[in-house]
């Protein structure tokens, strides 16, 4: 208070006075509008408000500079999906294709692989990019999908907060805390495809402050008529929250899964089986993660979180284990007026060893490595609530590539309150994987006796972005409007390159650096409630990808690489309401051609409409049931081909039945 | 002069306190105008549709617009009262005060005369002592607490989405 006084007394008398009667004008204003749109919101928007000062609670408002797009549970639940990779076809500028029934390629602005290296996926915090192929592997990635609270999408880098392998996007899966997942949930679900799957949860409290949950799921899913790809899994885990006292937040989490994969392999070397096989993977994970968050004065906040990631899978391609440990540290800090520092530091060790399979085996069966990295962040407020500018950097030190430092810039500017402006420029990395150094893959046989092979490469360099992002966002209760137009500029990308080793038996190619590039275009998303009942959702987007061969490179792939990404991508949805208990949600998307220009992967995947729809009754207030049926329009292939030779599977429409019961 | 200033400045900071618990209470006086929305009550036979604040006003005139919205076609009015029994016309009745509480909570069970009315209150102790809906704070947001039971019995009927984004106490054992 007497601060208050202090700074406006040289200020004199009248001046006080004035600032005051406007404020309180101002003021007044402000709060007899808000007072009528408050009438006007949902309960959903009501329950979402934050009151907490900003000063309290950490935003991430450096979000609001970036492109970012957040499906939330009613969005999952509404879809129909019953996998995540499914749930993220919503987001405009998402590149999902499915391979077969347990594999998919899925992207952000590019490079669409089984192995899209240059996309980080986040599951309550910890880490599940892989670094032996590089890339998600998404058949791991579930979990009951009504305890999902959101996924957030950022398209674009995020290397200066997530670190390496952020480069064009991050996907952070958060799950609802203990508290949010009350109660008795079982729900199970049975159709052409989905053979059957049944998910329980229960959540409890152990005492006042401390909440638990606790889950199991199974699912089996059915193969494609052309297909091998059966697929069978299972998980359990369990969550605690505990908020022992004011300041302390601690959360505890553990899972476990296990699953059997099948598809149809395709081998041409000169090593049995040969030709195209029916091939059975197994899947095996844990981990267990420990967070506390602590809340200091003047709003300062301390997080540490600390976890242990165990991952394993037997494949006749490689089979791999590894363990990860991470531990991560943050602070929060508002050292000056109109300031907001946050900076951390972190640490993880990551031990693997590989068991040569079939087509390809490792240099050193075993490795491990470290990975130290610090970062630092500044949110200045050049005009108040206007004008905000956003620096900072991560630097990190890997043991595969040395130091690497991924600065940006991000600047916000809201002019009125329901418009808002950014840029951003920013550099990302991505580092090499454990098999682009390590590897030796056989690929096929070119003339009887002779196979070709591709070798790792341990001088393999980091591949490197310079983006430049533009957005414009129009947020209104009615409707919004999301508009992100991007420019990246990417070097040391990897190539195949000649080989000068001779080895007998062997074609050798040996993985380079020597490709660059620059890709472009824009993502756009809508969303328009029609009345209380009716909301409609559109994206659209848009990307081209030049890749280019530096003058000395003998590479061939470049072009595939470019064709693996679709061009134009559409989707409307309708959320409608129709009775109280009846719910009618209609999903359609456009996704456009995939090329494949190298010699290896034959053939093109032809631009496809397709259309989802579920239909939902809720019978009691603890029961729903449900009937989704998906890819309506009949069977489409999505993807051809993949760094790992496995056949692709037409998509086939799947109709299942659901029941929800919830006490 | 020194007089003056303080008494400005405790006014600017008054004001600013009252920037901040406003947020709150414009979004308690939000679910308030909901629950007329999502909560039904039986055919109204009065000309306006009563909601009544028991004791101490903490929503000064951030509520007052609500007096344009209708419930059914009949329009709203705010009623301040400051006992129990004055609440005979209610359809809702809003409480802050924990000793109005008490007294709206026993009365509203005891009373027959006090079927069909909703009552509203500002701690998860209300509701678990019988009132039918309170406010509570989890994470900086204003949550809603429902005590199904007492909504049940007393007559009204509860969408199914109301009670989605609110936490459901059925009766029981709690804490």
């Amino acid at each position: 208070m007497s601060h208050i006084v202090n700074s406006k007394n040289g200020c004199g008398f009248f001046q006080v006075m004035i600032t005051l009667c406007l404020f309180g004008f101002a003021f007044d204003l402000r709060s007899e509008t808000l007072a009528n749109t408050f009438f006007d919101m949902s309960l959903e928007e009501l329950a979402d408000i934050e009151i907490t000062s900003v000063a309290k609670k950490p935003q991430k408002k450096s979000f609001a500079a970036s492109s970012v797009f957040v499906v939330s549970q009613q969005d999952i639940k509404r879809s129909g999906v019953t996998t995540i990779p499914d749930a993220l076809r919503m987001v405009p500028g998402v590149q999902v294709a499915k391979l077969d029934s347990n594999k998919w390629a899925i992207s952000i602005r590019g490079f669409n692989d089984i192995f899209t290296n240059k996309l980080l996926i986040l599951v309550d915090g910890r880490t599940v990019y892989s670094p032996f192929f590089g890339g998600a592997r998404w058949d791991t990635i579930d979990t009951i999908l009504q305890d999902i609270e959101r996924i957030e999408v950022v398209r674009g880098p995020g290397g200066t907060l997530w670190g390496a392998n952020a480069v064009n996007g991050v996907i952070n899966i958060i799950t609802k805390k203990a508290k949010d997942s009350a109660g008795l949930l079982l729900s199970a679900l049975a159709g052409n495809k989905e053979k059957g799957q049944l998910s329980i949860r229960y959540g409890g409290d152990i005492n006042k402050n401390t909440q638990y949950r606790i889950y199991a799921k199974g699912f089996e899913k059915d193969r494609a008529e052309n297909g091998a790809d059966d697929w069978r899994m299972g998980r359990a885990g369990f969550r605690v929250d505990s908020e022992p006292s004011q300041q302390d937040k601690v959360t505890i989490q553990t899972g476990i899964y296990a699953g059997e994969e099948g598809e149809r392999a395709i081998s041409n070397v000169t090593t049995p089986p040969f030709g195209t096989f029916a091939s059975k993977a197994e899947v095996f994970g844990s981990h267990v993660l420990l967070r506390w968050d602590r809340n200091l004065e003047d709003g300062a906040n301390l997080t540490l979180q600390a976890y242990y990631d165990r991952a394993e899978r037997k494949h006749f391609y490689v089979s791999d284990k590894r363990d990860t440990v991470d531990i991560d540290f943050q602070h929060r800090l508002y050292r000056f007026w109109k300031q907001e520092f946050v900076w951390g530091a972190g640490f993880r060790y990551i031990g693997d060893k590989a068991l040569a399979g079939t087509l390809m085996s490792l240099s050193s069966e075993k490795r491990s490595d470290q990975i130290y990295s610090g970062f630092i962040q500044d949110e200045i407020s050049l005009i108040d609530e206007q004008l905000i500018l956003t620096l900072g950097s991560k630097v990190e030190h890997n043991s595969y590539t040395g130091f690497e430092y991924q600065p940006s810039a991000r600047l916000l500017w809201k002019p009125y309150d329901k418009h808002s402006l950014w840029g951003a420029v920013s550099r990302a990395v991505r580092v090499p994987s454990r098999v682009e150094q390590d590897a030796f893959l056989q690929r096929r046989q070119i003339v009887p006796g002779v196979v070709l092979a591709i070798q790792g490469n341990r001088k393999m360099k980091a591949e490197k972005l310079i983006a430049y992002e533009l957005g414009y966002r129009f947020l209104e209760k009615q409707f919004s409007f999301d508009l992100s137009v991007f420019y990246n500029k990417y070097d040391n990308l990897r190539s195949v390159e000649k080989s000068s080793t001779t080895l007998p038996g062997f074609f050798p190619l040996i993985l380079g650096n020597k490709l660059y590039g620059e890709t472009y275009g824009i993502e756009l998303s809508t969303s328009w409630a029609v009345n209380k009942n009716w909301r409609l959702q559109g994206g659209y987007s848009f990307i081209q990808m030049q890749l280019h061969k530096e003058v000395l490179s003998t590479d061939t792939t470049e072009e595939a690489d470019e064709g693996d990404t679709p061009h134009h991508q559409f989707n409307l949805r309708s959320l409608w309401q129709m009775t109280e208990q009846w719910k009618l949600d209609t999903a359609v998307r456009y996704v456009g051609r995939v090329k494949e220009a190298s010699l290896s992967r034959k053939g093109a995947v032809v631009p496809y409409v397709t259309i989802d729809l579920r239909l939902a009754w809720q019978a009691r207030k603890e029961l729903e049931l449900s009937v989704v049926g998906q890819n309506l329009l009949g069977k489409h292939r999505e993807f051809r081909g993949s760094t790992v030779d496995t056949q692709a599977t037409d998509v086939e429409p799947s109709v299942y039945v659901k029941v929800d019961w919830h006490i | 002069m020194r007089l003056f200033i303080f008494i400005l400045s405790s006014l600017f900071f008054s004001q600013s306190i009252a920037g901040e618990n406003s947020i709150e209470y414009k979004i308690k006086a939000g679910y308030l105008y909901n629950f007329t929305k999502f909560i039904t009550w039986p055919e109204n036979k009065l000309e306006t549709f009563n909601l009544c604040i028991l004791g101490k006003d903490p929503f000064g005139t951030i509520l007052n617009p609500i007096e344009k919205r209708l419930v059914k076609g009949k329009p709203i009015r705010l009623i301040r009262i400051q006992k129990i029994s004055e609440a005979r016309l209610c359809h809702i009745i809003y409480t802050a005060e924990p000793s109005q509480a008490g007294i709206l909570i026993s009365g509203a069970l005891t009373i027959d005369s006090f079927p069909l009315k909703l009552t509203v209150g500002e701690s998860k102790q209300f509701t678990y002592q019988g009132g039918m809906i309170s406010f509570f704070k989890r994470e900086g947001k204003i949550r809603l607490h429902i005590n199904l039971q007492r909504l049940r019995e007393s007559g009204l009927e509860v969408s199914a989405k109301l009670l989605e984004v609110a936490d459901v106490y059925v009766g029981g054992e709690h804490d």
